[in-house]
Parts: C-alpha cells; structure tokens; sequence
C-alpha cells in the first residue's frame, strides 16, 4: 500500500515515566522518574533496526511502549500513518494487526496446549477472521515463510518441537495478520548458538521479503551486527549512538559504544583484546547523573562540560550524543 | 578400571529434571499405589450407589420381622443382618447401602457448586486485578469468616430442611479455598509469555481468559473438585447427624442421627458405627487420589535443568582426552569414564542417557571450559562431579577429588567438602541466595558453617571477599533483591571464593547478563584463579566467552565429548567438525568488528 510517509514507524519525542509513588503523591514531579527520554526514529519498510543496551538502558520498555503495553507520556508514534501514542488498550487492539512481537522465551511463548496450527492461527481468529479456507491459506503462508513445512508443523505441539523450531512458529505467527512492524525482544538469546544464525536470517528474510519493518531488541551486539541495517545504543534512557551497523562497529564515536563493542568475546587469538575498562553498572534512572548521564563511567570525561551540559545526539547519517567523541571524521560531518 | 570402580553410583541431591514433554499429571498420579487403590475403592462406592436397590437385601424403611412375629428389634449383626437392625427392625446393611446414594449425590453437587463458584471467582479475580480482585478476595474473606454450623442452622430455619439447602449451605462456604488456590495460579499463568502473545495478537480479554488460561488451570481445579467431594461430604453427615437432614431421607449421616436420637447408641454399637466406618472409607479413597493428584501435579513444576539428549544406540564411546601416564592422585580432578543416564519418569518415557562417557583430569590453579549447546551433557557432568544430581540420576564411573574418591565418601564428609574444597556458582543466582536474609548474613553464616570463627572474624572475610570483587561491603547489609543480576553473580563469586576452595565450578556464571558485566565477572573469576591457585570449571554455551579465560577447553555434543585440548590449539585447528561449526558461529560477528581494514580471518 502506498503511503505518504516512507518510515513504517516513526518515533518522536517519545517519553515514558514512570512515578515511584502511589496514590495522589503520584503527581508530584518528584517521584516522577523518567524511563526513557525525547526517543527519535524513523525505521523504512523492509529493514532492521537494532536497539542495543546494558539491563536497565530502557531498550526493552521503549520496545514495550511501541507495542502499547507501556502508557506513553509524552511524544508521538506514527504507525503507517496513525498517531498511536495516545491510544488506550481497548484501541490498541484495533491497530493490534499493524504491529507484531517475537518474545525472547520460545519455551513460553506458545501455550502448552495448543498445536502449531492453532498458535499461528490465533492472531487470525482474534482479529475476527472467520472463513476457515482463508485461515488455512494464511496460516500455510505464515509456516511456509517461516520454513516450516505446512504439513509436517501444523500438527505438532509445542512440547515435541526444538527452541529453534518454535521461534520459528512465534515468527509464523507474527507474520500471519501481514504487519507493518515487527518488534523482536532478544529473539535468539535462549536459543543455542548454532540456530542462533538461521533465526536471524529468517528475520532479515521476512523483512525483506515481506517489506516489514522489524525491531531487534538485544543486549548482545554481536546479533545486532548480523541482521541489522541501521541501529541505536542506549544508555539510561536516551539514545547515544546512532546510525548504518557497518559505520556504528566500524568506526564508534561514543565512548560507551565502543566499551560495549570491545566488551563482546572473541576466539580470535590474534587480538587477545583489551578489557573493557567500563567501572560498575549503571545507575538507576532515578538517580541520573547530571550533564551526560555516562560521565562517572566514561573514561575520556575530564571537563566540567560532561558533568553539567547533557550533549544531544549530533551527525545527520552517524549520530551521537557525546562532548569528546572518538574518531570523528575531518570533513564537515553535515 | 576395575570393576570395583565401574559400581553404579546413584546421585542424592535436590535438583531434579524435567524433560520438556510434559506428561500427564493424571497418568503420573496413576503410579502412585495409593492412587489406584483409592480410585478403586472409590469406583467400587460409585458402582454400589448406581445398583443400591439391586445390592440391598432387604427395603431399608421396612420393618422386618423374626420367624416367630416379633419386630426385629435392635438385632446383633449376624448372618442375615450382617449390620444388625435398627430399633425400628430396620436392616442396617441395606440402609447403608442405600443412603450411599444420597450422601454421595449431596456431596457431588455441593462440591461442584463450591469448585464452579471458587474456580470462577479465582479465574476473574486473579484476570481482571486491581478492584476487582480486591472485592472478590474481601469476599472469600467474608466467606472464611463465616462459621458454617450458625450459617447452616440460619439457612434450614428460613427454608426449611430439604436436600437444595443443604446443598447450598456446603456449596457456599466451601469455594473459598478453591478460589484462592486457582487465583495464585491465574497470577502465574498470566505472566507467561504465551498469554503476552496472545494479547499482543489482539485476544479479546474473554478468549485470554477462557482459551489460554483456564485450560492451563483446570487440572488444579480437579483436583481441588476431588478434595472437595470429601470435604463436602463430611460436612453433609455433621448436618445430617445434627438432624438437618430432610425428614424421610437415608444418607449415612441421618442413619447416625437416628441411632443418636434412640438413645439406643450404647446397646447397639453396631448402629452407629457401620455407616461411620462406611464414611471413613469413602473419605479415605477421595483423599488418596486427590493427594496423589495433587502431588503429580507439584511433581511437574520441579525446575528443568536441561537434559533433553534421548538415548541412541551407539555404544558408548569412550574417551579419556586428557589421559596421560598419570595416576588418578597426581591431580586435582580425575573424572574416569562418567555416564550419567535419567531413568524415565513414566513408562512410556525412555531413558535419557544425558552424559555418555567422559574423562577429564584437572591439575590446581587450572581453568577449563566444558562448552557445549543444551542437551550436550555440560550440565549434567558438572553436577555429576559435584553429586547434586536427582535421585532419578544413574551415575556409573569414577570421580576422583583431591586424591578421594569423591562417591566413597559419606554424605557427612562430602558436606563438609562442599564450599570448603568444593565450590559452585549455580546458574541463577536470584534462586541461590535466599531472599530474606541480608547478603552479608549469608556468605557469614556460610564461613561459620565450616570454620571455627567468631562473628566479628567472620565478618572480615565476608567484607574482604565482597570487596575483592568490586561491591562495596557495605552493601552486605542489603537484601538480594537490592542486587543487580550482575551483583548477585558477583556475591555468589564472593561466597564460593571466600574459604579458598581448591575447586571452583561456575555453571553459566553469565547467562543473561550484559556483555559488559559478563567481562566483569570472568574478570573476576580469573583473579580467584590467580590469587588463590583454586581451580575452576566454567560450563558455557558461549565458545569465544570461556576462549578468553580458559587455558583447556572440552567440547560436548549430545553427551560426548567431541574435541578437547589446549584452547589455542583448538579455536585455530578445531578438527572435529562440531567445533568448528561453534567456532564459525562465533566468528559470524568478528568479521564485521575487525579494527585493522583488511580484517584477515583469524588464526591464519
């Protein structure tokens, strides 16, 4: 379908708080903590965007609040189209179709008593679809583009099927209402190592194929790396570091980045790298520290700037939010 | 290896399996002896119920005669009335065999009122939440608070003695447990992700409540439905032998009313106390299946810790990688032909030969990596050398610990081994500190335990220990929950580390954690290797995480070590194709991150 804007999903100024009281205290500003902060995206039909972050970055409640299972506070969310930001639950059901999640947990994300069929035929049956030919074409599709065989799979029961084999029911039954948006929560991080790489790829097939607009969420950079086309780090909240894979692995501008880029093992004994030299954990989001949030960590804070002025992300392509960015390129960055 | 050695070792720990095809709590309750003799005993009441007519010798309400005229009055049991006779001349036998009908039916259809009202009020309180599980849980309150023989006698007094109130009074007391059970297992239920899902698919909440959730929850309900039948029918023979009962009605109650209410009960014992023994045995068989139920159904929650490799029938291979010329004392660990098989659960299930035969040595102040995907046996030989393995476990080998052959020595001994020579940072470390006790309290009380310290001493070590992998001691004094997942790794690191154990085995010691915490904490491993000489096992899934520390890696497929060896050798000329395989999907990501332009492929 044609559509005026060419982001399948476009983010602006998204806010979440969360109030750490309860009761009319609720509305006082100082209980007020924000979970993340002023999010801009704009993710094309068709491509892979990567959200990456340490626990705690708020990767997986801005996955949550693009879903609508988190009240957004502020900011808008344009879904082919349609401002969803403000919509409440009874609503959300109705746009329900244009956006799909993939959960992290293939063990629990397929109800124990239902088969293969009846899981990916769920979503069609929810939505109102009644005529059973159709439901059955759809669902074939669905396996199908998922690789599974229709008539192997649709009989099957969750309990007799490997990690693998029900994450690719669960991007199935994404598949099957025809999203726009497909948002994936860690998708392969319970999955073992050697099925991790063809889950991926069937992601980034599907995205392609299907001009689907997908959401990986992941703490681990190196699945990111895979798939991806473009990607976003955060850190407490905000966005850091933003832009193509290729340039964000190949050439870091945020400090922070790179710790988490040179903090991923490797079995290359040429470069035995060197550890990361990132101290403690971040803090929690109700303790932010001033001017950027990163600077009691970061090694290349030395001024009162990184302690007072919060930098905002800068670069048109290759974003980034920092006052002492490495690599930046001699040429006029705009 | 002789044969001595070769002896069957079964494992005695807590930990149990659960294969990922979940069997059928019914089918498990079934082993169970008790059960079948309490679902035969049961059925057998049932059947007697279903033909009373046929099986009564004599009309229960007929006054019988002897031969000579007389009423049979008050009769011993004997050949013909093998219960006696009533006062009235009445044949106990038939009247027992009678009124099972009517104290079962009571019973049945108060206990499905009561399971129909508590299983809906638990599914929509635990459901819907916030006010209305607030108002429904205050009247579960109000239900408890009730007491049940005023409750009776208001109820008959208004309505009148009939079996409906009767009914009722049981049914609308007795849902209150019901509902709380079945709300708790709501709550759970509808945190799993398969009900996100369906959510997210756009599930009405009616279809979420009645297509994911109540199907998950109905065997609870049963068994509670089971339970319930006893309790109900115990409650119907108190009101019955209060006298609630309908006049002209026979249950076993109202034949204990009408013994009381003779005054005859010290004459005739018989009277009393046939239908008293006939409820007794009724409630025992109830009980018996409900309880086995409900212990096959707690049986199935039992935590996974996944051994899903099925038997094939290869012949073990056996394997000793790091054999040398050596003899089993001269090292820290010698792990000799180990094989660990699950016996199955039920008899359709098959054995599950989880670890097929390996062999390890292990010098001090060594780091070795067991790397292998779920269903490789990692776990299971870890747990096999710390014999934290299920009673369901068959353990046969031999594992040697310090020179001792680690299952020769008494459970007293091997307890006193444990945290003092032999360490273990289990998986989860939210599951392994106890949630109600300080942090620091813990890893003391841990140092008391095994050392002969006074508190303040004790003390000390603790704050050392957590110093030396970077919390600040005075976090000690925070609860687990207070923790990062990282932290509570680390607090597990420092109380394994903190007696100078000889071995130390982390199982997953990273698992979901962020990369950068994860480097922390192999960091930190490290540093008690260096320190302290200890050494240490690492079982991971990762290949390039335990590269980095390990200087001896093993890697495991279905239950067989595939390749062993030094770890440079391995990750630049892996020669079985396994490993190479992890290795390239290690690779996968390194391509893309090489700093140098050309970006040469490693190790040559």
């Amino acid at each position: 379908m044609a559509s005026p804007s060419p982001a399948a999903i476009a983010v602006s100024g998204v806010t979440v708080v969360y109030s750490s009281a309860r009761g009319l205290a609720t509305l006082l500003k100082k209980f007020q903590v924000e979970i993340i902060q002023d999010i801009n995206l704009s993710i094309r039909p068709g491509t892979v965007f990567g959200i990456a972050g340490e626990s705690g970055s708020g990767k997986t409640t801005l996955a949550r609040a693009l879903t609508g299972l988190v009240p957004v506070s502020n900011g808008s969310i344009t879904i082919h189209g349609n401002d969803v930001a403000g919509l409440d639950q009874a609503d959300w059901r109705l746009v329900r179709s244009d956006v799909q999640l993939i959960f992290q947990d293939p063990y629990d994300s397929l109800n124990p008593r239902f088969t293969v069929f009846d899981s990916v035929a769920e979503p069609l049956r929810s939505q109102g679809v009644r005529d059973k030919t159709e439901i059955e074409r759809r669902v074939r599709d669905a396996l199908s583009d998922a690789e599974l065989d229709p008539a192997t799979f649709s009989g099957r029961m969750p309990s007799q099927m490997s990690g693998g084999e029900r994450q690719r029911v669960a991007i199935a039954r994404a598949l099957v209402l025809d999203p726009n948006v497909i948002i994936a929560d860690e998708p392969v991080s319970m999955l073992d190592v050697s099925t991790r790489g063809e889950i991926l790829l069937l992601i980034r097939r599907a995205a392609r194929d299907r001009g689907v607009a997908v959401i990986l969420v992941s703490h681990d950079l190196s699945v990111l790396e895979r798939v991806c086309d473009e990607m976003a780090v955060m850190y407490l909240g905000r966005i850091v570091e933003q832009g193509p894979v290729t340039e964000v692995f190949g050439r870091p501008h945020h400090p922070y980045t790179r710790a988490l880029i040179s903090a991923i093992p490797t079995v290359d004994q040429t470069r035995k790298r060197s550890r990361t030299n990132l101290r403690g954990e971040p803090p929690q989001p109700s303790e932010r520290p001033p001017g950027c949030s990163f600077h009691p960590r970061c090694p290349r804070s030395d001024d009162s700037k990184c302690r007072t002025e919060t930098p905002h992300l800068e670069g048109r392509q290759h974003m980034y939010a920092c006052w002492h960015p490495l690599e930046i390129p001699s040429e006029n960055p705009a | 290896m002789n044969q001595q050695e070769k002896r069957n070792v079964r494992g005695a720990g807590k930990v149990s399996i659960d294969l990922h095809r979940r069997p059928n709590p019914f089918r498990v309750a079934l082993r169970d002896n008790s059960v079948k003799v309490g679902l035969a005993i049961f059925g057998l009441i049932v059947v007697v119920a279903i033909f009373a007519p046929v099986i009564a010798p004599y009309d229960p309400q007929e006054r019988l005669r002897t031969a000579d005229g007389e009423i049979a009055r008050l009769l011993p049991p004997q050949w013909d009335h093998w219960m006696g006779t009533t006062n009235f001349g009445r044949d106990i036998f038939s009247q027992v065999i009678v009124g099972t009908r009517r104290t079962i039916s009571v019973g049945a259809a108060a206990a499905f009122m009561a399971v129909f009202i508590g299983a809906n009020v638990g599914l929509i309180a635990g459901f819907r939440g916030g006010r209305v599980d607030n108002l429904l849980m205050r009247m579960t309150d109000a239900a408890y608070a009730l007491p049940f023989l005023p409750f009776a006698i208001v109820l008959v007094g208004i309505f009148g003695r009939t079996d409906l109130i009767l009914v009722a009074v049981i049914g609308l007391l007795f849902w209150r447990t019901t509902a709380r059970v079945i709300r708790s297992q709501v709550l759970t239920t509808k945190e799993r992700t398969f009900v996100k899902a369906a959510i997210a698919g756009g599930a009405s909440p009616r279809r979420v409540l009645y297509a994911h959730i109540a199907p998950n929850v109905v065997a609870l309900a049963l068994v509670y439905a089971m339970l319930l039948i006893a309790e109900a029918v115990m409650a119907d023979a108190s009101l019955s032998f209060l006298g609630f009962a309908p006049p002209d009605s026979l249950s076993w109650g109202t034949i204990m009313f009408d013994a009381f209410t003779s005054q005859r009960m010290r004459q005739a014992w018989w009277w009393p106390m046939f239908p008293g023994l006939a409820l007794m045995v009724f409630m025992y068989s109830v009980y018996q299946v409900g309880r086995g139920m409900q212990r096959a159904l707690k049986q199935m929650d039992i935590p996974d810790i996944g051994a899903s490799a099925r038997l094939d029938s290869r012949a073990p291979e056996r394997r000793s990688p790091l054999a040398g010329g050596s003899t089993r004392t001269d090292h820290l660990v010698v792990v000799e032909y180990l094989a660990v098989t699950y016996r199955p659960r039920t008899p359709d299930e098959e054995p599950v030969r989880a670890v097929k035969g390996i062999s390890l040595r292990l010098d001090p102040g060594e780091m070795l990596g067991i790397v292998g995907e779920s269903g490789s046996g990692k776990t299971t030989a870890v747990r096999a050398l710390l014999r934290l393995l299920p009673a369901t476990a068959d353990v046969s080998g031999a594992i040697w610990f310090e020179g001792r052959d680690l299952y020769g020595v008494g459970d007293r001994e091997m307890r006193s081994l444990r945290w003092e020579h032999l360490a273990f940072v289990p998986q989860s470390a939210m599951n392994s500190l106890d949630p109600v006790q300080r942090v620091g309290n813990q890893i003391v009380e841990a140092i008391r335990v095994h050392r002969q310290v006074t508190r303040r001493q004790a003390r000390q070590m603790c704050a050392a220990a957590l110093e030396q992998v970077g919390i600040n001691p005075a976090r000690g004094r925070h609860y687990p929950h207070q923790y990062s997942g990282g932290m509570r790794q680390r607090a597990l690191i420092a109380m394994a580390k903190v007696l100078e154990p000889t071995l130390l085995v982390a199982d997953e010691p990273t698992t979901g954690l962020d990369v950068v915490v994860q480097d922390q904490i192999m960091a930190d491993l490290d540093r008690v290797r260096e320190e302290l000489g200890t050494a240490i096992i690492i079982v991971s899934h990762d290949l390039a995480l335990v590269s980095e520390t390990c200087s001896t890696l093993i890697v495991m497929k279905d239950g067989d070590v595939v390749e062993a060896g030094p770890t440079d050798r391995l990750v630049t000329d892996p020669r079985d194709p396994y490993t190479r395989l992890l290795l390239e999907s290690a690779h996968g990501s390194a391509a893309l991150r090489s700093p140098s332009p050309s970006g040469s492929g490693p190790g040559g």
